[in-house]
């Protein structure tokens, strides 16, 4: 359905991309050189007992640099596949982990666990028009 | 709000979001799947709908095609039928001028002896 403003470049799903692969590559950096951030924030203390800030930091460089070169590359399918896969499962994971923590915690808020569903949403919406055949010639 | 308040301790949270997170890993390791699968659904109703609408078109070609034939035939044939009356008004002249001479010639035959 056409934007009824018009807009094209910012609803596309080429740039939602972009924008997460900037926020996952963020991510990763400061997990791997400023672990001691995420390690004195209690939000993260069970995701950092199950993985070492600099495993979840190359799990998040590696998502967001895949990301990065769909971005770059983005008619080839496979790759997107393989971004929004990877995306996914630490988005998804991260949602549900937060989720946990706030059914177990009285001292959190909703915030986080929802932040992640929105980028969930977001990958969500990268990953529609894949489902759509190739236009016919 | 608690509903897991219950599990208590820091190891069963733990556990359970480690549990969480492989969960979410395995299901959404899938994606690649669905994505296949309802793109090929997609393919296979976009296919079904251009076949339906090549269909209609064809049949739509059909009829009119019948339409054109049988203008076509029923034009031959009303000249035809009027090729043919005017051969059988001719031959109907031709006829009518015979008769005529036939009378003319009865007329003029003379009464025999035995009249």
């Amino acid at each position: 359905m056409p934007d009824p403003l018009g807009r094209t470049a910012f609803t596309s799903g080429r740039t939602t991309l972009g924008v997460l692969s900037s926020a996952f590559t963020i991510f990763g950096l400061s997990l791997l050189l400023q672990s001691h951030r995420w390690a004195s924030t209690p939000a993260y203390h069970v995701l950092l007992l199950i993985l070492p800030a600099f495993a979840w930091g190359a799990l998040f460089l590696a998502s967001g640099l895949t990301m990065a070169v769909s971005v770059w590359q983005y008619r080839r399918r496979w790759l997107l596949v393989a971004a929004i896969t990877t995306g996914g499962m630490l988005t998804n994971g991260w949602m549900l982990a937060f989720f946990v923590r706030y059914l177990t915690s009285p001292s959190t808020t909703p915030e986080t666990w929802v932040s992640w569903m929105v980028f969930d949403y977001l990958l969500l919406r990268v990953a529609e028009p894949l489902t759509s055949p190739p236009p016919r010639k | 709000m608690m509903i897991l308040a219950g599990v208590g301790g820091t190891d069963s949270v733990t556990f359970v979001t480690s549990a969480v997170l492989a969960f979410a890993a395995i299901t959404t390791s899938i994606t690649p799947i669905v994505l296949a699968r309802r793109r090929s659904t997609k393919e296979a109703t976009q296919e079904a709908k251009a076949k339906l609408d090549e269909a209609q078109k064809e049949a739509s070609n059909r009829a009119e095609l019948t339409l054109g034939s049988w203008t076509a035939l029923n034009g031959a044939l009303q000249m035809e039928i009027t090729r043919l009356q005017s051969v059988i008004d001719r031959q109907q002249a031709v006829i009518e001028r015979c008769q005529a001479r036939v009378e003319v010639l009865e007329a003029l035959v003379r009464p025999g002896k035995d009249a």
